[in-house]
C-alpha cells in the first residue's frame, strides 16, 4: 500500500438513485429478485466517473493495472458492472493513455451471497 | 537455525545505492574491471525473505537472501547508467571503492552461490516479486525524478468501503502491487461505509488516508 487518497464528487446534481436521490433504499430482497432489473441502487455514471479518475491517476502514479471490484451479483443488474462495460474501458484507455499500452483488470472471481 | 546472507539492499531510502549514485551522478562507471558479480536484492524482496524464513521449519545453516539473477557489476553499472540518462564510461578506482564501501569493495562484493540459493527458495515455495532482468531497470526508474524506488509494480484500487473493493484491494497486495487506493465522496447516502469502512480497511493495510 502506498496511500489512500480521497476525491469529492457530488452526483447528486446527477440523480436518479436511491444513494444520491431521495429514492427509499430497499433492504432484504431476495437474491433472484436483485438479478431481474437495474437496481434503484444503480447511479448513473458512477463507475465510469470513477474509473476515468482511476485512469488519470494511473498516469501521474505511473500504475499499469487498476483494480475494479465487481462482483457476480452486480454483474447481471448493474450495467457498469458488465464484462462487456470493462472491455470497452479498457479500450478507451489503450486509446486514451499516449505514454504506454496499458492493460485495466477486472477481478470478478468472487462473489456475494 | 537459519542465517541470512544478505546481497546489497536496493532501495531509494538509502542503503547502497545512497552510496552508488553520487558517482552515476558525475558520470562515474563501473567498479574496478567491472566483472564481478553483484548479488542484490530489492527492500521488498528481503522483507519477503526474512517472513517467510521465519515461519519455514525446513530451511536451516546459511541461506543468501539475494535476487535469483545476480548481474556483473558492467551490467549493473550500465543499466542505472541508462536509467538515470547518464553516461558511465569512467572505471572507479578501487581504492576509491574501499574508500566509499569498505571492505565490501573487495571481493566481498561477490556472493555467487545462486544455484542453491534458488533450489532452496523455490524448494522452501518463496515466489521472488522481481523478475529476472527487469528488476534493478524497474526498481531503479523511480530515481530519475526523485521519486522513491519503486520495488513492485504499482496499481490503483478503488475502494468504495465494501466488500468487494476490499477483496479487490487484498487480491492486488497479494499479488505484489503497491497499491494506490482511490475512494469518492460523491454525495452517497451511505457515506459512512467510506468514512468508517474504507478508512480502516486502509490502516489494516498500513496506510493512512487523505484527500
Amino acid at each position: 500500500m502506498v496511500r489512500h487518497l480521497e476525491v469529492e464528487l457530488d452526483l447528486r446534481a446527477v440523480g436518479g438513485s436511491a444513494l444520491t436521490a431521495d429514492i427509499p433504499v430497499p433492504k432484504n430482497r431476495p437474491p433472484e429478485e436483485l438479478s431481474r432489473e437495474i437496481p434503484v441502487t444503480y447511479v448513473p455514471a458512477r463507475n465510469t466517473l470513477f474509473l476515468a479518475y482511476a485512469l488519470g491517476l494511473a498516469e501521474t502514479e505511473g500504475a499499469a493495472d487498476i483494480f475494479l471490484g465487481v462482483n457476480a451479483l452486480d454483474y447481471s443488474g448493474y450495467p457498469d458492472c458488465r464484462l462487456e462495460y470493462v472491455a470497452a474501458f479498457r479500450a478507451s484507455r489503450q486509446s486514451g493513455d499516449l505514454r504506454r499500452a496499458s492493460r485495466a483488470r477486472r477481478h470478478s472471481e468472487f462473489t456475494l451471497r | 537455525m537459519a542465517k541470512l546472507r544478505f546481497g546489497l539492499v536496493l532501495t531509494a531510502a538509502g542503503g547502497v545505492l545512497g552510496k552508488m549514485l553520487p558517482p552515476f551522478r558525475s558520470a562515474w562507471g563501473k567498479a574496478g574491471d567491472g566483472k564481478q558479480y553483484m548479488s542484490w536484492i530489492s527492500m521488498a524482496d528481503l522483507i519477503a525473505i526474512v517472513h517467510h524464513v521465519i515461519g519455514a521449519q525446513e530451511l536451516s545453516g546459511p541461506i543468501n537472501a539475494t535476487s535469483p539473477n545476480p548481474v556483473t557489476n558492467e551490467e549493473f553499472t550500465h543499466t542505472l547508467g541508462r536509467v538515470l540518462e547518464r553516461p558511465t564510461p569512467f572505471p572507479v578506482p578501487a581504492m576509491v571503492l574501499r574508500a566509499m564501501f569498505g571492505q565490501m569493495a573487495d571481493g566481498g562484493c561477490c556472493w555467487a552461490v545462486h544455484a542453491s540459493c534458488r533450489r532452496n527458495w523455490n524448494k522452501s515455495g518463496l515466489a521472488f516479486d522481481s523478475p529476472a532482468g527487469a528488476g534493478i531497470a524497474g526498481r531503479a526508474s523511480g530515481l530519475r525524478h526523485g521519486a522513491p524506488v519503486m520495488t513492485k509494480p504499482r496499481a490503483i484500487v478503488l475502494l468504495s468501503g465494501g466488500l468487494d473493493s476490499a477483496t479487490a484491494l487484498a487480491m492486488a497486495m497479494a499479488e505484489g502491487y503497491d497499491v494506490v487506493a482511490l475512494s469518492f465522496h460523491y454525495g452517497q447516502r451511505h457515506a459512512v461505509e467510506l468514512k468508517r469502512r474504507a478508512r480502516r480497511t486502509c490502516l489494516g493495510c498500513g496506510t493512512a488516508s487523505g484527500s
